[in-house]
């Protein structure tokens, strides 16, 4: 099993260096000009030609990405253009704000997605089913932006006018005041829910489908031969094996969520790696936009082995090769 | 032959034997009982059609590109009206019988503006699903049927873009004002809608691509396929006469999905100020626009857009369901 | 209709049963009307190609016809309870406990992803032994079915283990809570040749252990000469003929018995000459019209097979036991076995 990792790791390296070189030529090539940044937009062509030098923008591109990767290796981040803040502290902060909303939002997805499959799968072509797939549209149809806004909308403020209270129950932005775990739930269950909703919508319809397709198998007909129930039946032997296959999607898209978050954290002004990177795009700041697209790029190739790991650890077939 | 090939043939042959009217006949030899034999794409219609919820999406995705098509019959305001007096004074009105979608701040009509916006969208859906088509299936067809190096690059290629976030690329790229094709040609702005169509699309082929060179890799196993080489057909013809014509059905249902995929993805650039600019109006930017009526009596200019938003890919969607239906029954849902 | 049985009160009985399943076609009639019994401890064949209804006849007396099938009339009744229309909950005590199944594919028929050991032992806990106990008695059908190792291999998964093992595991299961009776649905099908004699053998072994009745299903009658005590023949969905093995085997009546038994090749079949077959295709089962279903392909058919169907009766007034459907039964029963 560990060579099984070890290769694995070996064969993403050569991707991930390829990647952050790409990123590195889209921010350098397309993105702002980092010495326009630091000399404040200004078009001061002695602070231009002078930041260019300071900073070796004036070097030939392939010389500057080696310099950099060199510095990035080693832990030197460098840091921002605009604020002259550590570019890894800053990044190591929003990291640990959007961690805890993916790992909130992926702990209620999967819990509701497995048994809205699960339960489409049994009642297949039911009105339940044909509500639940109805929802699904919806949730996957959804302008993420446009529901936070929504949610926001009514449960923040029209809420509190519906229950006729002061305060209001469930905040659209983060709360400064107290921090217990029900300050927390309230600040969090919102983007949660919006988060959730896209989650759930696709893989309630993957688990529902592998479901089915596990439902056919001749284990199953086995298994109520041997007079287990009905539900039995499908919560033990149909769910554990059509598990492996939605285990595999929940790692690959938790991995995706620490730079796909942006849209919630801006609708919640939640102080996460999404708004970090819009406030960077926004200053041109690319000292942190390309710190920021390798360590993203790091956590989707880290869950994916995750997932590749978890679906051998779920099927015993795959493990022993 | 592929299976469309041998279709024609039989109509032909039916119809010189049965003198048909309309729908294609053949005489069944075994049991010589004239058997009905409709062509492929009629019953192909004639199932997606059996889908209530697909054709009621796809009538109201009709209506709804009518609707942006005529706008201003439908809505006789003018939606990025000079501000005078009079417009200024209708500001802030809830919908009503003058104004079915209230006014804004300003007093300038929200149908017609949303309808103009819808129009855009509908723009940047349809183009990008028929570039990023064109593109994907050009690159699919190369690296399924010729493999070697192009395949490999191909899919290198994809799994890099795999590994970025995907809207933080497109942020990247949409912002710059100036963007150029590798230093060779200028290139339009992601602000304008041509360019927003050519970002996408040139973000958006690789799935195409994959679909389709999938579908080779399966195909070109086939005994139609060999049976053409043998007859001495040469790479192009056998991609196009038939690879290409039995791939059409998984084409045809990611481009459509495309279509309100791009739509989604335009609304969210342009909702974080990546996309056309004030004054040009775009459903995402409506709603930007609008983010401070949050919890007052104006969300409507919220809700509004992007209800119509949510419903144009509600639609697309529904539509790409009923065409997987229909051009692969057995396939399960 | 007469019920031939050997004690007063069969095990199971099977009264006119029949099954179809709804198509966009129409109805294809699987099963169409059957009747037979098994006595305690006896072994009885069914045989017939695929097709002709045999699956679905044992499927329908675990009471798993898989949908879109359904049973339209008949009955089943098993230790004079009836089964047909039980409701579910009360057909699950039966399953497993009193009535087991060894399918024909263990490797698909096996969940991958739960240990072998721990199958068996789910058959014996569900059905109200304690864990400990049915561990141990898990160890000891695996000794009995003839798995070296079993402690160990117990904790082995369903693809660690060859084809004829994984069998045996069914057989354990299925035997498990010692069932009166046993249905195996062709259980050597998907085995190599040279392992399918170890796993009848297995099989023969286990049904003595338990003195549980068999119920056979297969298309090769070497194993019906081998095990069965009686054999039912079906086809397109109906028994053409049935009795002793003796009786089908050696003196068979029915014209579609003898083309299965003269294309069996013997040590005395000329190796030159090409083995005799059935001409013509097995049945459409759509249909449902009055008229013997071999008759297309029957080389003695007459006019009256064609216009209305025959019925089981006995061959001659002096043996009950052997039945053939055949309006010819009397000019087959003085025709000479090619063999």
């Amino acid at each position: 099993m560990t060579r099984y990792v070890g290769r694995r790791i070996l064969a993403a390296i050569p991707v991930l260096l390829l990647a952050s070189l790409l990123v590195f030529v889209l921010v350098r090539q397309f993105g702002a000009d980092p010495a326009r940044t630091r000399c404040q937009q200004s078009r001061d062509l002695k602070c231009l030609a002078r930041t260019r030098v300071q900073l070796g923008l004036d070097r030939p591109l392939p010389v500057q990405y080696v310099d950099f990767m060199g510095d990035f290796v080693q832990g030197d981040w460098g840091t921002s253009e605009r604020t002259d803040q550590s570019v890894a502290e800053s990044i190591g902060i929003a990291l640990g704000e959007t961690a805890q909303l993916a790992f909130w939002g992926v702990a209620f997805s999967s819990v509701v997605a497995i048994s809205v499959g699960v339960y489409s799968a049994n009642k297949a072509y039911s009105p339940g089913d044909y509500f639940f797939t109805g929802l699904a549209f919806a949730g996957i149809a959804m302008p993420t932006f446009w529901f936070g806004l929504i949610c926001i909308n009514y449960l923040t403020f029209h809420l509190k006018e519906l229950l006729n209270t002061n305060e209001v129950i469930f905040f659209s932005i983060p709360n400064a005041t107290g921090h217990g775990a029900i300050n927390g739930f309230r600040e969090l269950a919102l983007p949660v829910l919006v988060l959730s909703v896209q989650l759930v919508a696709g893989w309630s319809r993957y688990q529902r489908s592998s479901m089915l397709d596990e439902l056919d198998s001749d284990y199953i007909r086995t298994a109520r031969s041997k007079g287990l129930t009905r539900r039995r039946v499908v919560w033990k032997h149909g769910l554990r094996n059509s598990l492996g296959a939605l285990v595999t999607v929940i790692a690959i898209d938790a991995g995706a969520l620490f730079g796909g978050l942006i849209v919630t954290e801006r609708v919640f002004s939640r102080p996460g790696m999404g708004t970090l990177f819009l406030n960077a795009l926004g200053n041109g700041d690319s000292a942190v936009l390309i710190p920021w697209m390798i360590v993203t790029g790091v956590f989707i190739i880290i869950f994916n082995l995750f997932a590749d790991i978890l679906y051998g650890v779920l099927d015993p077939r795959v493990r022993v090769a | 032959m592929s299976s469309f090939d041998e279709h024609r043939q039989i109509r032909e042959s039916g119809a010189a034997i049965a003198g048909s009217v309309g729908s294609t006949a053949l005489i069944d030899e075994a049991t010589s009982e004239l058997v009905i034999v409709r062509s492929q794409w009629r019953s192909v219609a004639r199932r997606f059609f059996h889908h209530r919820v697909a054709t009621l999406a796809l009538l109201i995705f009709i209506l709804l590109a009518l609707a942006a098509l005529g706008a201003s019959f439908i809505s006789p305001y003018d939606p990025n009206p000079p501000l005078t007096a009079s417009v200024l004074s209708s500001a802030r009105e809830s919908p009503s019988a003058q104004h079915l979608f209230g006014t804004d701040k300003l007093g300038r009509d929200q149908l017609s503006r949303i309808l103009v916006a819808l129009g855009q969208s509908l723009q940047v859906g349809l183009g990008v699903a028929l570039l990023s088509t064109i593109i994907g299936v050009t690159v699919g067809s190369l690296a399924g049927f010729y493999r070697g190096w192009i395949d490999a690059l191909l899919m290198r290629f994809t799994d890099l873009f795999l590994v970025l976030p995907a809207l933080a690329v497109l942020l990247i790229a949409a912002k710059n004002p100036e963007p150029s094709f590798f230093g060779l040609f200028d290139l339009p702005p992601a602000t304008s809608t041509e360019g927003m169509i050519l970002l996408l699309a040139a973000l958006g082929w690789m799935p195409m691509a994959r679909i389709v060179r999938g579908e080779y890799l399966s195909l070109r196993e086939r005994e139609f396929v060999e049976a053409a080489r043998a007859a001495g057909a040469g790479g192009p013809r056998i991609i196009l006469r038939h690879l290409l014509p039995n791939s059409v059905g998984p084409i045809v249902v990611f481009a459509t999905l495309e279509v309100g995929l791009a739509i989604l993805t335009e609304a969210t650039l342009s909702f974080l100020g990546a996309g056309v600019q004030i004054p040009a109006i775009s459903l995402g930017n409506l709603i930007a626009d609008a983010e401070d009526t949050v919890g007052t009596d104006l969300a409507y200019l919220i809700l509004f857009p992007g209800l119509v938003l949510f419903l144009i890919v509600l639609c697309a969607n529904f539509i790409g369901d009923g065409l997987r239906d229909a051009l692969d029954p057995r396939a399960r849902k | 209709m007469t019920i031939i049985s050997e004690t007063p009160t069969p095990l199971l009985v099977v009264d006119d049963l029949a099954v179809e399943f709804a198509t966009s076609s129409g109805a294809v009639h699987a099963v169409n009307g059957i009747s037979f019994t098994v006595a305690a401890g006896e072994t009885v064949a069914i045989v017939g190609e695929s097709g002709s209804g045999k699956s679905v006849s044992a499927l329908a007396i675990m009471g798993l016809i898989p949908p879109p099938g359904h049973q339209t009339h008949g009955a089943v009744r098993f230790a004079r309870q009836t089964l047909t229309d039980m409701p579910d909950r009360h057909y699950r005590t039966l399953r497993g406990r009193n009535i087991a199944m060894i399918f024909q594919d263990p490797l698909s028929s096996l969940n991958p992803a739960f240990r072998v050991g721990d199958q068996i032992v789910e058959a014996m806990t569900t059905h109200g032994t304690a864990k400990a106990e049915a561990r141990t008695r898990a160890i000891e059908l695996m000794d009995l079915v003839g798995i070296a190792n079993a402690p160990l291999r117990a904790r082995d998964f369903p693809h660690q283990f060859s084809g004829g093992m994984r069998q045996r595991v069914m057989i354990a299961m299925a035997i498990a809570n010692r069932p009166q009776l046993l249905i195996a649905d062709e259980p050597t099908t998907a085995l190599d040749v040279t392992i399918q004699a170890q796993v009848l053998d297995v099989l023969q072994a286990a049904k003595k252990d338990t003195d549980a009745a068999l119920l056979l299903i297969t298309h090769d009658l070497g194993v019906v000469a081998g095990m069965a005590d009686r054999v039912l023949v079906m086809y397109a969905g109906r028994i053409i003929e049935q009795g002793s093995v003796d009786e089908v085997l050696i003196n068979p009546i029915h014209p579609y018995t003898r083309g299965l038994l003269a294309a069996l090749p013997s040590l005395h079949t000329n190796s030159r000459a090409p083995l005799p077959t059935i001409a013509g295709v097995p049945p459409n089962l759509l249909s449902d019209r009055e008229a013997c279903a071999l008759a297309p392909r029957c080389e003695f058919a007459i006019d009256v097979c064609r216009s209305s169907r025959p019925l089981l009766e006995a061959v001659s007034s002096g043996r009950e036991s052997h039945q053939a459907a055949c309006f010819r039964a009397h000019d087959m029963a003085v025709l000479k076995v090619d063999k």
